[in-house]
């Protein structure tokens, strides 16, 4: 005969160590997010790069290139490890699911390049706060796609992240067009595809991530990327820049300062996603988010520790914002910790999933 | 040896049922990818953890019964397949019984 308080004090140890795990896992996240921007800065500041100051777009092509290839190298060890890389093959081979990490891959590179324009026409600072507004494009497409309504709550964390953003993005946007400026327009347009980038890529990739595992879903997302940067960009990039491309990478290559940033790049970014994605199922895809952001704040005191350098006031306070922002938006109606998703409509008649009866 | 990836077999393997212990799952799953061991055994439960919370699947029953669970205490559950795990499994080309 089983006892029912045994299994109940075992259900509670369950559910206690998965919240344990699931918040450890969105801290590290956190930390390494914002530590990528640590070797993002400092590889401005290596040659080939601290020359290119008339071309930071083919600098930040050209890094955002090689980053993905490191973090595509990182995962493959990952899985390799884990014992999944036949699973990558097989789940590669399942078009109808590998076929969605192609467009959430572009997103991906479209928010990482971005960035790495943002650090440098801006600063590191800006960047890493800048992409801090992704979770509204996420909820608006949830809303468009998904018909996911948007609660009072939730409303109330965008316009706190919206408000963040304002005081992020404006002093430096009237500056530039007031021609107080320091001609880093194009800054604040990678900053804004940053957000933009990781937002949309969260809204496509949680879709196959529902039926394939995070780690080899992940690499499958880097394998798009490196993809569509070698098919596509290289060859454009090629077109508009000439032979130049293909100096700026050797003289990147051949500087070892540029290989350990680049494995410092790999290594944080690509586990920066793999322990986000393993917060997932423990916590909740919105509590996952809300503790990632902290990656801002994270960041600033990264950025500090190593350049020593005081972020601008008003990224302080705008970061600051946002992620309290991200902590109303995403912390709304989730009384239940270990089931994430209500699904309305489709789920409504089943019993509940929060209803576990031990059994006699 | 099946063709899907493990998760996809797992979907499938629980849609063919009214419903399944983790334990039965972690067995079947193992056995059909040749991989045995404590790290595949708790592998297939994280999956399962992760299918739950992304709501694909609905949890029956729980137990506890050491002989199942390699003569630790561990908590057991039952898992059955709910109609949004249906809706995914079709829009991902996954076989599902209608």
């Amino acid at each position: 005969m089983l006892d029912t308080d045994k299994v109940q004090r075992l259900q509670v140890d369950h559910r206690n160590r998965q919240v344990r795990w699931g918040f450890i896992w969105a801290i590290w996240c956190a930390v390494l997010w914002g530590a990528w921007y640590v070797p993002g800065f400092a590889i401005y500041s290596e040659f080939p790069f601290v020359d290119m100051a008339d071309d930071f777009l083919l600098a930040a092509m050209v890094i955002t290139t090689l980053n993905a290839i490191a973090v595509l190298l990182a995962m493959f060890v990952w899985i390799a490890v884990l014992g999944k890389t036949k699973d990558y093959v097989r789940t590669i081979k399942q078009v109808k699911i590998s076929r969605w990490y192609a467009p959430a891959g572009l997103a991906g590179m479209l928010a990482i390049f971005g960035s790495l324009l943002a650090i440098a026409y801006v600063g590191a600072a800006f960047a890493a706060v800048a992409a801090l507004m992704y979770p509204i494009i996420g909820a608006l497409l949830a809303k468009l796609w998904y018909n996911e309504r948007i609660t009072p709550q939730a409303a109330l964390g965008i316009i706190i992240i919206v408000s963040g953003g304002v005081i992020i993005f404006a002093p430096g946007i009237v500056g530039e067009f007031t021609g107080a400026g320091t001609g880093g327009l194009l800054g604040y347009v990678g900053g804004a595809l940053a957000f933009v980038g990781w937002g949309v890529e969260g809204a496509i990739a949680g879709r196959a991530l529902d039926v394939s595992d995070p780690d080899v879903g992940l690499t499958i997302r880097f394998t798009a990327e490196v993809a569509l940067w070698i098919v596509v960009a290289v060859p454009v990039t090629w077109m508009l820049a000439g032979g130049r491309l293909f100096e700026v990478t050797a003289d990147t290559l051949t500087n070892p300062n540029n290989l350990l940033l680049l494995l410092l790049l790999g290594l944080t970014f690509g586990f920066c996603y793999v322990a986000w994605y393993k917060s997932f199922p423990l916590i909740g895809v919105g509590r996952g988010q809300a503790i990632a952001s902290l990656y801002g704040p994270l960041a600033l005191v990264w950025l500090y520790l190593f350049t020593l350098e005081v972020p601008g006031i008003q990224f302080v306070i705008g970061g600051l914002l946002a992620v309290v922002g991200s902590f109303v938006l995403f912390t709304e109606r989730r009384d239940v910790l270990e089931v994430i998703r209500a699904v309305p409509g489709v789920r409504s008649d089943a019993p509940s999933p929060s209803l576990q009866k031990p059994t006699r | 040896m099946s063709d899907l990836h493990m998760k996809g077999y797992m979907l499938e393997l629980i849609a063919s049922s009214e419903g399944m212990w983790d334990y039965d799952i972690a067995d079947r799953v193992m056995h059909e990818y040749g991989v045995s061991g404590d790290y595949w055994y708790g592998t297939v439960r994280l999956t399962l953890t992760d299918l739950y919370s992304g709501g694909l699947l609905d949890q029956l029953e729980t137990t506890i019964d050491p002989a199942k669970s390699m003569g630790k205490e561990k908590l057991l559950i039952k898992f059955r397949l709910n109609d949004f795990g249906r809706e995914r499994m079709r829009q991902s080309g996954l076989a599902v019984r209608s």
